[in-house]
């Protein structure tokens, strides 16, 4: 047996565990077919592994990574993340189970309007496993069309927020609203509503900016103080708490910033639709799964072991 | 006594709005200045408007500043803009004349 035979066996042993577990079939590994259908105990690394086995897992799939940060010993392993898109922040993560949130809002609001709207949420489904859907109670979600500007609530912290208050907002939305506003602020909202948060904020895109020329733009067409300033545009955001990817100017969740604002005097261009990569990323952290085929939560496992001379370097090149 | 005037909308208001020592005005904005009256009116900053979650923390939703505070502090005549839409991607200001006289 080869090396990609090997590795292609290894794999199908890997989707066989997962498909006995979620039939719920949690028995010893028994290659006998007596007494009824094999079943497959899925085995935990031995300990000395673990911290490997936790970067390559963040390598393989950025989504791994929130688990393991509070491991101090991971450390710069857990870091480790591949270049792709955008972000999400580990502490407002719906987790990687499929999942449908409820929308309501909170004005009367055309029926018209509130299915465009629900469909550009929907946006993210292309890839995404979390999608919306309207109630006729009061959602999870509850957008409102009323002054206020655009927000989003992000991700889990929408769940927090007092029922009779908005998780979004899309002041003055109609259905003369321009296709293209949907796509670029509804989408927008929604991916903030998915735990994105602004990926103008990446450290990359923040070093960018010209300190100076940012104030005095902002004070002189918004009248903000230097410290709103630093807080809308300057401030980047902690790497460690994203899964996260490099920072992608064209990103639906980046702005767009004038190049006068800017070192190079290039602009950040800002993002007017979900993109490929936008796409990509919320795909490998809210895979889409078919139903029935999601994880149970994993119980102990038994643990194996074999001698430490027998361990081996993952392979952590595409194919 | 001071009162909290929330203004939701620019659309509606009077060209000159009469208000009183010691009021505070809340507008539905990303940004404001005082162009002319700095005694007068003191623009106090931009905020975003945040609650307490179940969860007993304050949350701030992701987005630009949505409102803009100003403080009236003397009698006079005061003229403020007022910065709607987003600050992004197009925004809309607005003028208003503020007409300051003591609280009755």
């Amino acid at each position: 047996m080869n090396d990609n035979e090997a590795r292609l066996y290894e794999a199908l042993g890997k989707i066989a565990e997962a498909a006995n577990a979620a039939l719920g079939c949690i028995k010893d590994h028994d290659h006998s077919e007596a007494g009824g259908a094999m079943c497959c105990t899925p085995k935990s690394l031995p300990a000395r592994l673990h911290a490997k086995a936790a970067s390559v897992a963040c390598h393989m799939n950025p989504v791994n990574a929130p688990f393991l940060m509070p491991f101090g010993q991971i450390g710069a392993a857990a870091q480790v993340l591949e270049p792709q898109r955008i972000a999400v922040l580990t502490s407002k993560y719906w987790g990687a189970r499929a999942r449908r949130l409820t929308v309501s809002f909170m004005e009367p609001t055309p029926a018209n309007l509130r299915a465009k709207i629900i469909s550009h949420l929907n946006a993210w489904t292309r890839t995404g496993g979390i999608s919306f859907v309207e109630t006729a109670g009061i959602g999870k979600i509850r957008i409102s069309t009323g002054s206020g500007g655009y927000y989003s609530y992000l991700g889990t912290d929408v769940l927090l927020i007092p029922r009779n208050r908005q998780t979004m907002n899309l002041e003055g939305f109609t259905m003369n609203t321009p296709d293209s506003e949907f796509r670029r602020v509804v989408r927008h909202e929604a991916g903030h509503t998915l735990g994105c948060p602004h990926e103008h904020m990446r450290q990359s895109l923040v070093a960018r900016i010209d300190r100076q020329k940012a104030y005095d733009y902002f004070l002189r067409t918004q009248g903000w103080d230097p410290a709103t300033v630093d807080a809308q545009v300057l401030t980047s955001l902690d790497e460690r708490a994203l899964m996260a990817t490099p920072a992608d100017q064209t990103s639906i969740m980046c702005y767009q910033l004038p190049g006068s604002i800017t070192i190079d005097g290039r602009p950040i261009t800002g993002g007017s639709d979900i993109n490929a990569s936008d796409y990509a990323f919320i795909g490998k952290i809210y895979p889409k799964v078919a139903a029935g085929l999601a994880m149970p939560e994993s119980a102990a496992m038994p643990s194996d072991d074999w001698d430490e001379s027998e361990d081996v370097d993952a392979d952590l090149d595409d194919d | 006594m001071g009162r909290l005037i929330e203004i939701a909308t620019m659309q509606g208001l009077p060209p000159v709005l009469d208000v009183c020592i010691g009021d505070l005005l809340v507008f539905n904005a990303s940004g404001a200045h005082v162009l002319a009256g700095a005694e007068a009116v003191a623009l106090l900053g931009s905020f975003m408007k945040s609650v307490v979650g179940d969860s007993q923390q304050v949350l701030s939703p992701a987005g630009p500043p949505n409102a803009v505070v100003f403080l009236v502090q003397r009698s006079g005549l005061a003229k403020i803009s007022i910065v709607t839409g987003s600050p992004w991607h197009g925004t809309k200001t607005t003028a208003l004349e503020l007409a300051i006289t003591v609280a009755p």
